[in-house]
């Protein structure tokens, strides 16, 4: 895309941004030397997480620069059927309500790591443990994907080609590593702050500059109502489908996000996690919400715009904007480097999460289950760069469209929230019929996803599920002992997760 | 019942209110077709279902305070260190 601010300011926001994250890292290495030597340390940031940092981080891991690019420009497209986006982000906070405030509780008296601890500790079996890691490394692997190739586009278009796209991913990639390497979990969630609130002012400003310099809501109905008044119009029929199944699939499936799972993990306490929960109940208006508008108010600027250019059209209002006047200036400039820090918030929490699960999860406990903390640690750190690499040969190729990455990620992950969820509270669930559940569901959503079906226009994630459930709950139900495993209970030996104790 | 700790899942009537609220934040109870309502450039149907939007972050925020309450048992970490 280009932009009236790109190239020199560009690249200063660029190194601002790039700089202070690097000093977060650095100062959170020099506080907290320790922390590479313990898992609970480096993945959860000992567990010591207040309210705003927790709420910050949870915040950051959700939200992405997608978020403002690729919302707007499908609220553009689209119009008022995408204002789905802003319950659906709260459908997340209520799935938490469903299960956070026992599996908080577990997590602290069994000392659980990564949610594949807590399949573990709840099933007791192998393949149970191993396709949960495999399906969440699988959509973490795609999701850390998808933030290189969107770094990479944004910083090209906020360098306007000066910084080319390769050099810019490269660039926050080796960033982000440094200061993922040198603080864990507290590096993250602190620059998180950082980005989130770069993030929050750019999207305002923006907000502002739009309706003074382009109009407000009224115009933009006028205009819609000229151009595309489909737009205006209730989803009805498959549109009306659609919709239930987004606010259901992104409800469940990002509420089961292995990094939004261990943010659970990492709060200082109840109150923390209760306090910011609230206030992500409220976020979505003034971000899912601000972003909605941005991209209706586009039509008052460019009425007309085809489905290629309405990718860009954030990019064409901040230009426009940024012509205006010295503070519009400055603000768009900081709105991209926002944008990316954005992207890198996000990218970062998968990352930590991605090596988390190999080291726990894979190497932990399959592989070298007598290894020390900070060798494992270590495999996961190394093994996480692999995969940056591996998924950098990929992002210099990208797909065509980021939304259908997202949607392909989330119908996969989301076979594993009934294991999670439903796991916690019926002791009648089978581990076989678990497992068969969650094979058969994946499976089922991924042949869906691959050959484009969509039958009756629901999601192949939702069909997945419901495959997945049935599966489930019938063989629970058939082979399950009403008797079975109570986690809650005090009995519970937990071997793998012993080593852990011994700090 | 008065000793036990309140947890969000275990109260049957937050979740009829959750489901009550769900049904209401699928437009499917607008008339379809037609010339949409608006309300200062807003159709009227989107003003609704921002309404019941409310709605779900309200019941949330009352439901985190008034029926999740915290355990005592398990520590504090930061006392811990």
């Amino acid at each position: 895309m280009e932009l009236a601010f790109s190239g020199m300011s560009g690249i200063l926001i660029m190194l601002f941004y790039g700089i202070t994250m690097l000093a977060i890292g650095v100062t959170t290495f020099l506080r907290n030397k320790k922390i590479h030597g313990s898992l609970d340390e480096y993945y959860l940031g000992g567990r010591s997480l207040g309210t705003l940092v927790l709420f910050f981080t949870f915040f950051a891991t959700q939200y992405s620069g997608n978020t403002v690019i690729g919302y707007s420009a499908e609220a553009y497209r689209v119009g008022y059927a995408n204002l789905v986006t802003v319950p659906f982000f709260i459908m997340i906070v209520l799935v938490y309500l469903l299960y956070a405030p026992r599996l908080y509780k577990i997590s602290r008296k069994h000392n659980i790591v990564t949610p594949v601890d807590w399949l573990q500790l709840r099933f007791k079996s192998k393949a149970v443990s191993i396709l949960g890691a495999v399906i969440m490394l699988y959509a973490l692997g795609n999701f850390l994907l998808e933030q290189l190739i969107a770094i990479g586009q944004g910083v090209a278009g906020l360098t306007d080609g000066t910084v080319p796209y390769q050099v810019g991913v490269i660039f926050f990639i080796t960033i982000m590593i440094i200061y993922g390497w040198l603080g864990g979990m507290r590096s993250v969630a602190y620059t998180d702050t950082m980005q989130g609130i770069a993030l929050l002012v750019g999207v305002f400003m923006l907000l502002i500059g739009t309706i003074l310099y382009f109009g407000g809501l009224p115009e933009a109905g006028d205009y819609i109502r000229t151009y595309s008044p489909e737009n205006l119009g209730v989803p009805e029929g498959v549109g009306l489908v659609t919709w239930s199944n987004f606010l259901l699939l992104v409800g469940f499936g990002a509420a089961v996000y292995p990094n939004a799972i261990q943010r659970i993990f990492s709060a200082k306490n109840e109150r923390a996690l209760k306090k910011s929960l609230t206030q992500m109940a409220w976020m979505p208006f003034l971000t899912a919400g601000v972003v909605f508008i941005i991209g209706i108010l586009a039509y008052t600027a460019f009425p007309d715009l085809s489905v290629a250019e309405s990718e860009q059209v954030v990019g064409m209002m901040a230009s426009v904007i940024a012509n205006e006047n010295i503070i519009f200036y400055v603000a768009m400039v900081l709105l991209f480097g926002g944008i990316i820090a954005a992207i890198v918030s996000t990218a970062d929490s998968v990352l930590l999460t991605f090596s988390s699960i190999i080291s726990k999860d894979l190497y932990g406990r399959y592989i070298n289950p007598g290894a020390s903390d900070s060798r494992k640690i270590m495999v996961g750190k190394i093994l996480g760069v692999a995969a940056v690499a591996f998924l950098l040969v990929i992002a210099w190729n990208p797909p065509a469209t980021l939304y259908q990455v997202f949607v392909l990620k989330l119908e996969i992950l989301v076979q594993v929230a009934p294991a999670i969820i439903l796991g916690i509270y019926w002791q009648r669930s089978h581990a076989k019929s678990v497992f068969a559940g969650m094979l058969a569901g994946t499976l089922l959503a991924a042949f869906f996803t691959f050959t484009g079906m969509k039958p009756l226009g629901i999601f192949s994630g939702i069909w997945g599920l419901m495959l997945n459930l049935a599966i489930y709950t019938g063989g629970s139900l058939v082979f399950g002992d009403a008797a079975g495993e109570n986690v809650e209970a005090d009995t519970v030996e937990v071997s793998p997760i012993q080593s852990l104790q011994d700090h | 019942m008065q000793r036990e700790k309140r947890e969000p899942v275990r109260n049957y009537k937050i979740w009829i209110v959750f489901g009550i609220i769900f049904i209401l934040l699928n437009p499917w109870y607008f008339p379809a077709g037609g010339d949409p309502v608006l309300i200062y450039g807003v159709p009227l149907w989107a003003l609704v279902i921002m309404g019941v939007t409310v709605l779900l972050s309200l019941h949330i925020t009352y439901v985190i305070k008034y029926h999740w309450d915290e355990s005592d048992e398990v520590p504090d970490r930061e006392e811990d260190k």
